[in-house]
């Protein structure tokens, strides 16, 4: 993949009103990016339209110039990986077991994981700092070792793009780190894309190269984070009031709340 | 114990529960009135079938041939069938409460067994089962569009419009007993509790052929069943295509549970419990689980049927009691743990 995009993007749940109004937005190999906005404006239902879970009312998603619309989820599978928002297995799978899922979309039916399949996983593992772990339950890990777990699967799917909703929701600033620095890291060193929704701007400045601002389901704004965060952008999407200045080692921007 | 599947633990797991299948069988064989030693039994079964020569066969030839070994091949098809729906639908509906009975399928079908005997017509052996089934197909239809929202199965949606058709089904079972005489009303309360007496009237080959064919698709999708057991998304994200996989599930299972229910009426915790107790030592892989629960379930449901006829001299017991006198206490120590 060189260059995924979204044209004229429209889209609603049912007959509802529309949570996404013509969205353009492109991401090329490699790129990282941090989707901002506030609650409602449709950053999550974005991943699942980018990865074709949802289909779009007008509009279309193109991996290089083609309709992901007429791609099957297996070949969708080995070109975008998503890391979702924590969910908790009803019955109890290993770490392992978890990690080599992100090779199901390489395998056909009746065919079990071979030793290259294993050998991904175990690097997926190493990557992420995982592998200790690998044959206990994921019942039994923390939110931010499981988190690791989640992207150790996505890196074993091997994408080019690698979405990730709010990795950081529920983690300390140990582990809030942690991931960043991870997603950072495959970044660079491996070449994928990521799109990484959050809701904190300071992480977000501090960690993505080009920021997406979001708000109604509209491109505010785009571009790196000096450019859309500043404190007119802010408030007028957050609706509150923030106070915008420059980290003076990094120079990066960082919004500070005032009561 | 709880490793991921290769193809070598696959058959390990397979092959040892292959074995306890082929044990509880001879035991089964061996156990009844007049009983046998599993010498004996051994000698028979090597001997083949008594042939029709003029002379009069063994009379233990007959009893294993013609007697017990229908009615065991009869309980583990019926196990087997039970224990792989309730896995299948524990895994669809994304609750380990689930079993083979939850959906309403067997309402449909004791409604249709009951129409049968109410109506006078239990004369007719062929149009119990037959009946049994039509009722259960109609109950797999009527929840198959209840619980479908749009073009997508949620299965909240489904659960629920199973716990509603049962309940409808119920409230007809009812009244036909209210109406019912004493003899009849002995002969339902017997089939509702269980009963694998008709295995000399069942095509086994047939049953069996269904069973495989069942198996086997649900084999297939054993995999995507394990991304889908962590999430429906998840499952989306790797590669499934979920809403297809869903049908698929409930279409097997459901007909699965049809064809075990329209025989030998409702037997329960069989379907509740073998998936329960082989995920406990194996892990919720289905590729190591399906194949592992198809066969505990089979060999399961033969040693209780087993029991229920030889506990008690000359009684013979409803085998739906057997396995909830087992089952209940076994399900209660399982929902005191916390984990597994």
């Amino acid at each position: 993949m060189n260059k995924m995009s979204l044209e004229n993007i429209w889209f609603r749940y049912g007959g509802g009103p529309w949570v996404i109004r013509d969205l353009s937005w492109s991401l090329s190999a490699g790129e990282s990016w941090g989707v901002i906005g506030p609650n409602g404006s449709g950053k999550t239902t974005l991943l699942k339209v980018i990865d074709g879970i949802l289909r779009p009312g007008r509009g279309d998603v193109l991996m290089d110039g083609m309709s992901i619309g007429g791609m099957s989820r297996r070949k969708l599978a080995r070109l975008i990986a998503v890391v979702p928002q924590e969910s908790e297995p009803v019955f109890s799978f290993t770490v392992e077991e978890i990690v080599l899922m992100g090779r199901a979309p390489y395998l056909t039916m009746f065919t079990f994981e071979g030793s290259r399949d294993r050998d991904i996983a175990r690097n997926a593992m190493e990557r992420t700092g995982v592998l200790p772990f690998a044959r206990r339950s994921m019942r039994e890990l923390s939110g931010g070792e499981r988190q690791r777990v989640l992207i150790a699967r996505a890196l074993a799917q091997q994408p080019k793009v690698m979405l990730l909703d709010e990795p950081t929701a529920f983690l300390d600033i140990k582990y809030q780190k942690a991931v960043f620095d991870l997603i950072t890291d495959l970044n660079r060193e491996e070449g994928i894309a990521v799109v990484t929704v959050t809701h904190d701007l300071n992480l977000a400045a501090l960690y993505c190269e080009n920021l997406l601002l979001l708000s109604r389901g509209r491109v505010h704004s785009m571009g790196r984070p000096e450019e859309v965060i500043t404190e007119e952008r802010i408030a007028s999407v957050y609706e509150t009031e923030v106070k915008v200045d420059r980290d003076s080692e990094t120079g990066c921007p960082r919004v500070i709340l005032r009561r | 114990m709880k490793e991921g599947a290769t193809l070598g633990r696959v058959m390990a797991v397979t092959i040892c529960f292959a074995v306890i299948f082929l044990m509880v069988l001879v035991i089964s064989l061996a156990t009844g009135p007049g009983g046998m030693d599993l010498r004996g039994v051994f000698e028979i079964l090597l001997r083949g079938q008594p042939v029709d020569n003029g002379e009069s066969a063994a009379v233990e030839q007959v009893i294993i041939f013609h007697i017990r070994l229908p009615r065991c091949l009869f309980a583990a098809i019926v196990g087997a069938a039970l224990a792989t729906a309730g896995t299948l639908y524990q895994a669809l509906l994304r609750n380990p409460l689930a079993d083979p009975f939850i959906l309403g399928i067997s309402g449909g079908a004791a409604l249709g067994s009951v129409v049968a005997v109410a109506a006078g017509l239990g004369a007719l052996y062929w149009l119990r089962p037959v009946l049994s089934l039509a009722g259960a197909l109609t109950a797999m239809a009527l929840v198959f569009f209840v619980g479908r929202s749009g073009s997508t199965i949620r299965p909240a949606t489904l659960l629920l419009a199973g716990v509603i058709v049962n309940a409808f089904f119920s409230a007809l079972i009812m009244f036909f007993l209210s109406i019912s005489t004493d003899r009849q009303l002995h002969d339902i309360t017997h089939w509702l509790m269980g009963n694998l007496a008709f295995a000399d009237m069942v095509n086994l080959g047939v049953l069996f052929a269904l069973l495989a064919a069942g198996f086997v698709l649900a084999y297939a999708h054993a995999r995507p069943l394990n991304l889908f057991l962590v999430g429906e998304e998840t499952a989306a994200y790797l590669g499934v295509d979920v809403e297809r996989l869903k049908v698929t599930l409930f279409v097997i299972s459901s007909l699965l549970t049809a064809l075990a229910v329209a025989f030998s009426g409702i037997i329960g915790f069989v379907g509740l419990i073998i998936p329960h107790m082989v995920r406990m030592v194996f892990g919720s892989d289905h590729r190591v689980l399906l194949p592992a629960a198809f066969l505990f379930g089979a060999a399961f449901l033969m040693a209780a049927d087993t029991a229920a006829r030889s506990i008690v001299p000359y009684v013979e017991l409803p085998v739906g009691v057997v396995t909830a006198l087992c089952g209940a206490p076994f399900f209660m120590y399982l929902l005191k743990r916390k984990h597994y």
